[in-house]
């Protein structure tokens, strides 16, 4: 019974794999029940902060905002709109902007004190200007963030936009522009080890033989750490990865190994990556799963892009992502680097980067499929999307493209296609594993 | 294009008779040396290989001046989107781009311009355009270039240059913005004499600078002659008399056509000619043109509705500089190219919106709510709230996409403007017009 598909005694790492569970159902409460969690004033007070302070997308610099007394709370949208929002953006903008304006216009962000908007792409921007005329909060900012990130004067051009940001925010703190760099080391320092303990669960979920979480456990994990206060957080991660360190990578050559010749290949769940934008709900990523897959690693904004350098991303400098190459910023020039060195998300130029770290991840992760779950209407990744397809099928590795509309996959349809598309790779599996195909 | 010569039945159930020439003004004489020019600029393109030019495919709201002075022939894929659209071909196109995986919410211009690209095939020479040499996207107008230009530029293989702006809520531009925008464009310059093998004289950059500047003053001024009532000229001529300042600004000729425009329509206002005589409503057009469906236009003739300004050929006034300019044409090319309408501020727009409304004495707004261009469209409904709360006026939006005619219903859109002209009539018979009338009637319902 509790033998392992090469007959070892697998009691242990059950055990194990059962405190990670345990410690992951935790971290994904917090995320279930966010607008509590965020509701509860006392708790941040408590923690020594002034407030909260919603953010979008993975280009809005936490640090400062942290630096300004603030805890940071990611914006995403809630399944489900009821209409407020058809007032003010047509139903063609992106279906992830309308959804979190539709929330904030039914008052679920009226906790908030304010909130950072970086540029990215055209809906958001759009969705900024509404939710500034009619959120009633007290403190906005649209941050500008360059499209190109190899444009002559980025990184001063970066540092100078976010100086304009801590101006904002020392401003509304009451401790001026000079308060909010002063704090800046420490809580990029926080930054700091937060990304690195996620990197280390990402890694060990891309390159382990036995992913020791599930793609819809690593999604609520990242999920928590956008609501949750963040030196919480780092300690809970921290207690999380050492018992993921505990249960280890597993032997080559085990069921979920996924690799051809890993004995009876039908039963083995098939490797995945992910890519797409922002991914608001883990239910998302089980109903992939539910097929038979695992997703080993992703090119999300709530995930790799939000964390992880394209240094990193591609297996470079060490290959622990999150902080490699660019370590703990103590100001913003720092700052401003880091920022512009994460996996580039689609509303930046140029796409190289973008394509090494998703091809990389895949690579690295022994990925026998991608899976692009694309928000509706969200241009830039659409546009992206049949070159990537491209790229992968070079490679040798299928994709499957299927579209997410408020927040969530249209399950009937989305699971026949992914049940076609796991045959499919089980089958080019069967061939490998014959001696035949790919040779 | 241009398709004017609006007959008369039907037209009057909403209005009544005025005293003025009853038959509308037939096409505009410069019409002919409209299509004598964009005939010209399109041989000049096809042309331009075999005459050792270089060319490059360039974004409507890229500082073209550089190219001009340096003897490269501009190319534009959006201007090439809206022939497909007028030449009603779009789908055509547009689903070669959809087969390779273009998803179909995707800009229609991008959609067209690329399955043209792939097929080489297009209803002008019967190929597609010709290849680039270089290609430059500026961002100013939306991120959808800066990805449709990023495909093409893989297509081919070409060195692609990105000028990046930055976000204008509000002007200014702040002095890091301009200086960020001002090294992009040393770096454009630079990039221009790499990869063409010309040199960019200075005093030639200035001479196509006054050229574009004496573009948009006369441009201006024909503009100002729609003020007149009858107005002599409607979104039709606009929409296609605009061609020349997007794709030839800063040549001499486009200098003399508008000259010869803007004379053509003094004559006509101080005759009371224009292509509605019995006007009876003035509207202002935001967003672009339904390209595949002029005869819409011609439906609003037909009931007495005057287009007498748009925000998008209106948009095309904004690339002038002054003598001072002359000084640091680079800069002056930051701060101009920064501000163009399509990266500014809601209420900056608005503003602009406003003023048209006030100065062409406008009695409605029409919104053209347009599928393809998100950064166009998305802030329409603010800018009806605005028109109908500080103005009085009503608004009506369509639902449409500039060229792709199956994101549109004919039969409900012509219902929604009869329902829109009845409330205009209804205003006119209780005596408000304009400004003066009650805030909010008619709403954003039609
Ligand atoms: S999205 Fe709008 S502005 Fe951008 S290329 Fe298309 S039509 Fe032009």
């Amino acid at each position: 019974m509790s033998q392992d598909i090469a007959g070892r005694d697998d009691r242990p790492r059950a055990a194990a794999r059962q405190e990670v569970a345990r410690q992951v159902a935790e971290l994904a409460a917090v995320y279930a029940d966010r607008r509590a969690y965020l509701a509860d004033a006392a708790r941040f007070k408590a923690a020594g902060y002034r407030g909260t302070i919603g953010y979008f997308c993975t280009y809005a610099p936490e640090e400062l905002i942290l630096a300004a007394g603030y805890h940071p709370a990611r914006i995403v949208a809630e399944p489900g709109m009821v209409g407020p929002v058809d007032g003010h953006l047509q139903s063609f903008a992106c279906s992830f902007a309308r959804g979190c304006l539709d929330q904030a216009l039914r008052g679920h962000y009226d906790g908030l004190d304010g909130v950072v908007f970086p540029a990215t792409c055209d809906s958001l921007r759009h969705a900024a200007e509404i939710w500034k005329r009619n959120v009633p909060q007290r403190f906005f900012h649209f941050m500008n963030f360059p499209s190109r990130l190899d444009a002559p004067g980025v990184a001063e051009y970066t540092a100078r936009e976010m100086a304009d940001l801590a101006e904002a925010l020392g401003a509304f703190a009451g401790v001026g522009a000079a308060g909010v760099l002063a704090k800046l080391p420490e809580t990029a320092a926080l930054m700091a080890e937060v990304r690195a303990l996620l990197g280390r669960l990402w890694e060990a979920r891309l390159t382990w033989p036995l992913p020791p979480l599930t793609g819809t456990e690593a999604l609520s994990v990242f999920l928590a750490g956008v609501v949750m206060e963040r030196r919480e957080y780092r300690d809970r991660l921290a207690r999380l990865v050492a018992a993921v360190e505990a249960l280890g990578p597993g032997a080559a050559g085990d069921a979920a190994a996924g690799g051809a010749g890993a004995g009876d290949a039908a039963s083995v769940p098939v490797r995945l990556v992910v890519t797409g934008g922002v991914i608001e709900d883990p239910a998302t990523i089980r109903l992939v799963e539910e097929s038979g897959a695992v997703v080993v690693g992703d090119d999300l904004c709530t995930g790799t892009r939000s964390f992880v350098t394209s240094e990193a991303a591609t297996g470079g400098a060490g290959a622990v992502a999150g902080t490699a190459g660019a370590g703990s910023p103590a100001d913003l020039s720092g700052l401003a680097r880091l920022y512009l060195a994460k996996v580039p998300c689609p509303t930046k130029h140029p796409i190289d980067r973008r394509v090494d770290s998703l091809l990389g991840t895949a690579r690295r992760g022994r990925a026998a499929g991608v899976v692009f779950l694309l928000q509706k209407f969200c241009e830039t990744h659409a546009f992206d999307q049949p070159y990537l397809t491209s790229r992968l099928t070079e490679m040798g590795l299928p994709s499957l493209v299927l579209e997410v509309e408020q927040g969530r996959l249209t399950e009937g349809q989305a699971g026949t296609r992914l049940g076609a598309f796991l045959e499919m790779i089980a089958g080019r599996r069967e061939v490998a594993a014959n001696g035949g195909a790919s040779r | 294009m241009s398709d004017k010569t609006t007959g008369t039945s039907g037209a009057t159930e909403l209005r009544a008779a005025e005293p003025g020439p009853v038959k509308p003004a037939g096409r505009l004489k410069a019409d002919a040396d409209l299509k004598q020019l964009m005939g010209k600029y399109y041989n000049g393109v096809f042309w331009a290989h075999r005459l050792h030019r270089p060319i490059a495919w360039i974004t409507s709201g890229a500082p073209v001046e550089p190219l001009y002075a340096m003897g490269i022939t501009p190319v534009y894929p959006e201007n090439y989107g809206a022939i497909l659209g007028s030449r009603k071909c779009a789908v055509e196109y547009c689903e070669i781009a959809e087969g390779a995986g273009y998803s179909r919410d995707l800009c229609s211009y991008a959609r067209g311009s690329i399955g043209s690209m792939m097929a080489d095939r297009g209803p002008l020479n019967g190929r597609g355009l010709p290849a680039p040499d270089v290609l430059i996207c500026a961002k100013n107008i939306c991120n959808v270039v800066v990805k449709w230009w990023e495909v093409m530029a893989r297509h081919y293989n070409k060195p692609l240059f990105i000028l990046d702006t930055p976000y204008v809520p509000e002007e200014p531009v702040k002095p890091h913005q301009l200086e960020f925008v001002r090294g992009q464009l040393e770096e454009m310059i630079a990039f221009l004499e790499k990869h063409t093998k010309r040199r960019l004289s200075r005093s030639r950059l200035v001479r196509v600078l006054e050229n574009s500047t004496k573009t948009v003053a006369l441009w201006e001024e024909v503009q100002r002659y729609r003020q007149a009532s009858p107005s002599p000229s409607s979104a039709l001529d606009m929409f296609t008399n605009m061609a020349p300042i997007v794709a030839i600004r800063g040549t001499d000729a486009c200098v003399k056509y508008y000259r010869k425009l803007a004379d053509e329509l003094k004559e006509r206002a101080a005759h009371g000619v224009g292509p509605v005589p019995n006007e009876r409503y003035r509207l202002v057009w935001d967003n672009i043109a339904i390209w595949h469906n002029f005869r819409l236009m011609k439906y609003f003739h037909e009931r007495g509705a005057v287009f007498v300004g748009e925000t998008y050929t209106n948009a095309w006034g904004e690339y002038s500089f002054s003598p001072e300019d002359y000084k640091d044409p680079i800069m002056a090319m930051a701060r101009q190219y920064s501000g163009v309408l399509l990266n500014v501020g809601p209420e900056v727009r608005l503003g602009r919106l406003l003023k048209m409304a006030r100065d062409y004495r406008a009695d409605g707004v029409v919104f053209h709510s347009n599928r393809s261009c998100k950064t166009y469209s998305l802030s329409q409904y603010f800018l009806a709230r605005g028109v109908q709360e500080q103005l009085g006026l009503p608004t009506l939006f369509i639902e449409a996409d500039m060229t792709d005619p199956r994101a549109y219903a004919d039969a409900a859109t012509k219902t929604r403007v009869d329902a829109f002209l009845e409330i205009l009539e209804g205003r006119k018979e209780a005596g408000g017009v304009g400004a003066t009338a009650g805030a909010g009637a008619g709403g954003r319902t039609c």
